[in-house]
Parts: structure tokens; C-alpha cells; sequence
């Protein structure tokens, strides 16, 4: 049963809207002259944002030699822009409580978005591209299946079925069954909510085969979704891992001693990163 | 993952593996990893050895336990890739996983 985009729309814009903090701190990613010490203050104002940067900050992935206790010492040990990222993180995946079709995995789901933003943000390093875009475009790459998984469940099942008969691509089957793709929604709600434009063109084009050579925050998220797939981090049964883009791989210019040494850090924060963005 | 377990030497038996050098008066009698035999026990009780590391029990069957998930991890590559295995940069990246995954 296809859903019209007018219908997709309108259930975006029925979605909460983030938090004008979470706006702001992501839109200042991508500047280079940021008033940090205003953006704590309003950080330090939200009582779970504050608790989720602490909860960050000694956990054993900043390896920290003291406990750090409030949100001024956390940017001051961890830098501003890690805490930009997480706060970022925390409120997008605290946007949708779990829920959605029955047959959808939930935890599955932002499994395979953490594994990916994790793998984007070493992909940026790798790159000398923004980690803190990377990491962010990284994690919402898929939130498109989010919105149809949650908004429009009966399709959203049906999809499901197709999908698990075929044993296809994912987005092959949203195309069949519903007429429209995840990445495609996702754009749009990157839109609404006003994330930056680089954002917003990686969460559209991350199942694009012919990305450029040139370096590119969508190039990145391409590969670190193809990567989380193959690291198997989703712990999805019958994931399947979708093509990588032969330009794509030949920017990365990975060698063997690089990618065997990505895949292993990104295996290595993975645990602690679900944990705490995953609750 | 081995669990080493300083036990003493009478409680040592043949079969039992060294968690860590064996050494008496800076002299290295046997190395870590040596397998103790009934022969070398009588050894040890003739130099009056008290006591000595070995792995566990527990390290041997974690070595077993760390095999199979190594194992499944890698068969688990053919059937995440059965879409686009063969395809140039996806194919070149599954080699570099199986290469990964088969090192543990």
C-alpha cells in the first residue's frame, strides 16, 4: 500500500520538534567562531542533557582519571565539540520512544544508526573531514525508517513481509511496497528540523552508489553504513549489506593495516556508545 | 582471556599448563606455556619448589568459547554479504573483514 508524500509530510510535521538548544548546537557544527560558554549555559539549564553530558564524560570511552561534575568541567576535559556531539545525539534518539510495527526492531535499529555514526566519525578522521558532522549524519542516517515505522505501521509491516519474502535490499522493498525510501523521508525531516544542508544531503543520498571521488560528509556516511552492516553491529538476524560505491571505496584509499585498525576501534567504543545513547 | 591461578606444587599435575615463567634463583627452570609432566614435577619437588601459575581450567574452556564466537563472527561475513559479495569495492571489503575476523 504506497503512502502519498503529502501523507509523510504531514505526519513529520506533526513529530516534536527538538529542542532549540539541540538546533542551535548543530548548527554551530559546522562554524568555526562559536560562543561556547553561551551554548553550555543553556546546555547546563536542561536537566537531562546536563545528566546524559556527565554520564558521558566518566564513562570509561573518555578514560578520565577524575570524576567530572559539572557540565563547565566536561568541556573543559572532553572539548566543547564532543559534548556538542552527544547532547546533539541524546535528543534525536530520545525523539521517538520505542515503539513502531510489531515485526520492527527497535533496538536493532539504533544499534545499527550508533555502529554507523561511530563509524563515520573514524571514516571523517581517516578523511580530515568533520568527525562531529559525521558522527551526527551518522546516526540519523536511517531516521527516515524510523518516522514510517512509527507513523505508518501497517505499511510499514507489510513492507516487512516483502522484504523478509524477497530477502532484498531494505530500501528496495519501501520503493515496491511503499512507493517512497527511507533516505528520502529521512531528508525531509532533516529539513524540518532544520539540520545543516550537508546533513541533510548525506541522510538523502547515503544508498547512493555513485558518490564523486572528492571528499564528502555524504561519501562518509555511504561507507559507514555499508561498514556497520558488515561489522554486524545491528545484531539483525537477516541484515544484509548493501553495495559500496566503487568511487566511494576508492576515495577512502583504506589500506589493509588502516581498515583492519578502524574495524577494531570502531568494534572497541561500540558497547559503550549503545549504552548511552541507546536507553 | 587466560586466568592464571598460583597453586602449590602438590596440588600441580601432569597435563597442566605454565601461566607464567618458572624460575628459581633468576634461572628459568620452564617457560610459560610449558606443559608440566611427571617428569618435570619430580623435578620441581627435588628443588623444593612451594609453588607455581598455571592457567585454569576456566582459561582453557574461554580459549575454546573465544574459538567459536571468532568462528561464527566469520560465517556470519557470507551471510550478511550473500547480496553483493562479488560486486568490486563491496567484494574488496569483505576480504578485508574475513581477514579481520579470521586474525580473532
Amino acid at each position: 500500500m504506497a503512502i502519498p508524500t503529502e501523507e509523510v509530510i504531514k505526519r513529520i510535521h506533526d513529530l516534536p520538534s527538538l529542542s532549540a538548544v539541540v538546533v542551535e548546537l548543530m548548527q554551530t557544527m559546522e562554524q568555526e567562531d562559536v560562543d561556547v560558554g553561551a551554548l553550555a549555559g543553556k546546555i547546563a539549564l536542561d536537566q537531562s542533557l546536563a545528566a546524559k553530558t556527565l554520564r558521558l564524560a566518566n564513562s570509561s570511552f573518555y578514560g578520565m582519571p577524575s570524576k567530572v561534575t559539572s557540565i563547565q568541567q566536561a568541556i573543559s576535559v572532553l572539548g566543547f565539540h564532543s559534548i556538542r556531539t552527544l547532547v546533539t545525539a541524546c535528543s534525536i534518539t530520545g525523539s521517538f520512544p520505542p515503539g513502531g510495527s510489531a515485526s520492527f526492531n527497535f533496538q536493532g535499529f539504533w544499534r545499527h544508526s550508533v555502529g554507523t555514526a561511530i563509524c563515520a566519525k573514524l571514516l571523517a578522521r581517516h578523511l580530515k573531514l568533520n568527525a562531529d558532522t559525521a558522527f551526527t549524519a551518522g546516526l540519523l542516517h536511517d531516521i527516515g525508517a524510523l518516522v514510517l515505522a512509527t507513523r505508518f505501521t501497517a505499511q510499514y509491516e507489510e513492507m516487512l513481509g516483502y522484504r523478509m519474502q524477497h530477502d532484498c535490499y531494505l530500501i528496495d522493498a519501501e520503493r515496491a511496497v511503499l512507493g517512497l525510501d527511507h533516505a528520502a523521508v529521512g531528508s525531509a525531516l532533516a529539513g524540518w528540523w532544520k539540520f545543516p544542508k550537508a546533513m541533510q544531503d548525506a541522510v538523502a543520498e547515503h544508498h547512493l552508489e555513485t558518490h564523486g571521488a572528492s571528499r564528502s560528509l555524504g561519501l562518509v556516511v555511504h561507507a559507514a553504513n555499508i561498514l556497520a552492516h558488515g561489522l554486524d553491529l545491528s545484531d539483525i538476524e537477516d541484515d544484509l549489506v548493501p553495495p559500496l560505491g566503487e568511487a566511494a571505496w576508492a576515495a577512502l584509499a583504506l589500506d589493509q593495516a588502516a581498515s583492519l585498525a578502524l574495524f577494531r576501534e570502531a568494534e572497541a567504543s561500540f558497547t559503550e556508545m549503545c549504552q548511552i545513547l541507546v536507553n | 582471556m587466560s586466568v592464571a591461578q598460583t597453586i602449590p606444587l602438590e596440588q600441580a599435575s601432569a597435563g597442566m599448563v605454565l601461566a607464567a615463567d618458572l624460575c628459581d634463583g633468576g634461572k628459568v627452570l620452564l617457560p610459560a606455556g610449558a606443559t608440566l609432566s611427571e617428569a618435570s614435577l619430580t623435578s620441581l619437588r627435588r628443588r623444593g619448589i612451594e609453588t607455581l601459575a598455571v592457567l585454569g581450567e576456566e582459561a582453557a574452556e574461554d580459549a575454546v568459547v573465544v574459538e567459536a564466537e571468532r568462528a561464527r563472527r566469520y560465517a556470519r561475513l557470507t551471510r550478511l554479504f550473500r547480496a553483493s559479495a562479488e560486486q568490486g569495492a563491496t567484494g574488496q571489503l569483505l576480504a578485508r573483514l574475513q581477514l579481520y575476523r579470521s586474525n580473532g
